[in-house]
């Protein structure tokens, strides 16, 4: 076997146009669907949810593609890389709670959603409790906002790095491109161009996650060298637990499998779940949904384990380089500049569709609702366009600093997103969905709660870290603690709801 | 015997398909009930 670069030099000259060629023709096609979206656009339901008019396919694989950010082609290979077997539970977890999801929320939502005339979660929210005072409007899109753009900051600081390992353009120019590409077709197009393009990042990523894996086993010649590399590499690699025991095990596991709590109710997926043309075929959704999802984990996981097994002696000095290193190393120019389009694919998804969700939340939630209600619907979409611009630019800004100070860890950025709004919305969205008795003060409550343990739980070292040396990940308290607030208040608030509807009248 | 041997591996997902194609074939669309 090679070392490290002596097999890539020769061919990276002609590699570095093959696969720039692979990421041009991506980007056009983008850019394509951006101009023919752009008439779609006529009321503010067309621009937030392509007024309520999509496919099975194209919803399913859109939520997909969303719910997938550059963690999973580039963190969860990098995981496996570094760590070793522990971090299947993230990947148990994760495809749980996208299954529960698709399976649980959807359909009530979808129906729900209409029947209360909503088209943003805040909406949905407020008009389902008939909040006359707005609070949940306001606090829910405070929460959307915050959670939002530092999470939109995550995936341009993504794009940055991909785009350097890929064409060796700085971090900081890579970012600017992705910004620049995401907030065009975003601004031109709205939901209808998000998931169109998502649909064909949707492909792009899967196709990377089954292609790279079987091109690597091919090169280690079987599953055996990946068991005997396993064996011979230190113990904890191949320890479902790390290594570790006991309690610091327990929290490990429960960690991982904690991220699947997320999927309940991020806004940006659960939209997708509102822009169903017809809500019957959601139960599809589901088997299309979890079929991609374990595909995709596995063989991002595959990515990693293969790739520890067949760079074994040598180290990257990144390991979030993996990917688009082994890409680059074992597969045609062309080829790999199609996968490593996969994993920039990735990030866009994530972040348009984070994008669009703000944008909702400021242009219908604030601007709409509250400061101009009569507005008319070519303002609105106007309004939403330049809000898309205002969001992008600030996730910009603190991707940038975050890049000058030296604070890159997409991992860690998302994380903290992922908790807080999983933990915010999803026990209040569970039980406004499923449980009658759920008042408005239970929602609220578990939307504080949910928000505030998040910060608090991150913020506290010793919380944080924990006595074993293994902290356990803030979405466990924040959510556990978010369902009993939301249980705890709809109960103790039920009887002064119910007599104060027909005193009002 | 690398494969079989490591076959618990794809337990998870397995399950996971197993359980969404039950979902699908159980939950019958609202039309088909009219």
């Amino acid at each position: 076997m090679n070392t490290l670069f002596a097999g890539a030099l020769p061919l990276a000259l002609f590699q570095w146009s093959a696969t720039l060629a692979g990421f041009v023709l991506y980007l056009a096609v983008i850019f394509v669907v951006g101009l023919l979206t752009y008439k779609y656009n006529k009321t503010i339901s067309d621009y937030v949810l392509a007024g309520r008019r999509l496919g099975i396919w194209v919803v399913t694989f859109s939520e997909r593609a969303s719910g997938e950010s550059a963690w999973l082609l580039l963190g969860l290979p990098a995981a496996l890389y570094a760590n070793g077997l522990i971090d299947i539970w993230v990947s148990i977890g994760c495809t749980t709670g996208i299954l529960i999801s698709w399976m649980v929320v959807a359909k009530p939502l979808r129906l729900q959603s209409e029947a209360y005339g909503a088209i943003t979660l805040p909406q949905f929210f407020s008009n389902r409790f008939n909040d006359t005072s707005h609070v949940i409007r306001y606090l829910a899109t405070v929460i959307i906002v915050v959670f939002f753009t530092f999470y939109v900051a995550a995936q341009f600081i993504g794009a940055g790095k991909v785009l350097n390992v890929t064409f060796g353009i700085q971090p900081f120019n890579g970012m600017l491109l992705g910004a620049g590409i995401i907030l065009f077709y975003t601004v031109m197009g709205g939901f209808m161009a998000v998931a169109w393009t998502d649909f064909v990042q949707a492909i792009l990523m899967i196709g990377t996650l089954v292609i790279l894996p079987i091109a690597l086993l091919i090169e280690l010649g079987g599953f055996e060298q990946v068991s005997s590399f396993v064996a011979s590499a230190d113990p904890s690699f191949g320890s479902l637990t790390g290594g570790k025991t006991g309690i610091a095990a327990v929290l490990s596991v429960t960690s991982g499998l904690a991220w699947g709590l997320g999927y309940m109710a991020q806004p940006h997926l659960i939209t997708r779940f509102m822009a169903i043309k017809d809500p019957d075929e959601l139960r599809k959704g589901a088997l299309i949904g979890i079929s991609w999802a374990v595909v995709a984990f596995w063989g991002a996981m595959f990515i990693g384990l293969f790739g520890a097994a067949y760079l074994v002696g040598q180290t990257l000095s990144d390991p979030e380089q993996i990917m688009p290193f082994l890409a680059n190393r074992l597969l045609p120019g062309w080829l790999a500049g199609i996968l490593i389009s996969g994993a920039i694919a990735a990030m866009m998804s994530t972040a348009d569709s984070q994008l669009l969700v703000a944008t909702s939340a400021v242009s219908e939630d604030v601007y709409h609702g509250s400061i101009k209600p009569d507005a008319s619907e070519r303002s609105l979409v106007s309004i939403s366009r330049i809000t898309t611009l205002v969001v992008g630019v600030v996730a910009f800004c603190i991707a940038w600093y975050a890049q000058v100070t030296g604070k890159d860890f997409v991992f860690k950025i998302v994380g903290f997103a992922w908790s807080g709004l999983g933990s915010a919305f999803g026990p209040a969205l569970l039980f406004t969905l499923w449980w009658k008795k759920t008042t408005r003060a239970g929602v609220l409550a578990g939307m504080l709660t949910g928000s505030l343990v998040t910060i608090i739980w991150r913020n506290i070292p010793y919380l944080k870290s924990g006595l074993a040396g293994v902290g356990l990940f803030e979405i466990v308290p924040a959510f556990v603690l978010a369902t009993v607030a939301v249980w705890l208040v709809s109960h103790l608030t039920v009887d002064s709801n119910q007599q104060s509807v027909p005193s009002q009248t | 015997m690398g494969f079989w041997e490591n076959f618990w591996l794809f337990t998870p997902p397995l399950i996971l398909v197993l359980v969404g194609l039950a979902f699908f074939l159980k939950t019958a669309p609202d039309k088909e009930r009219r």
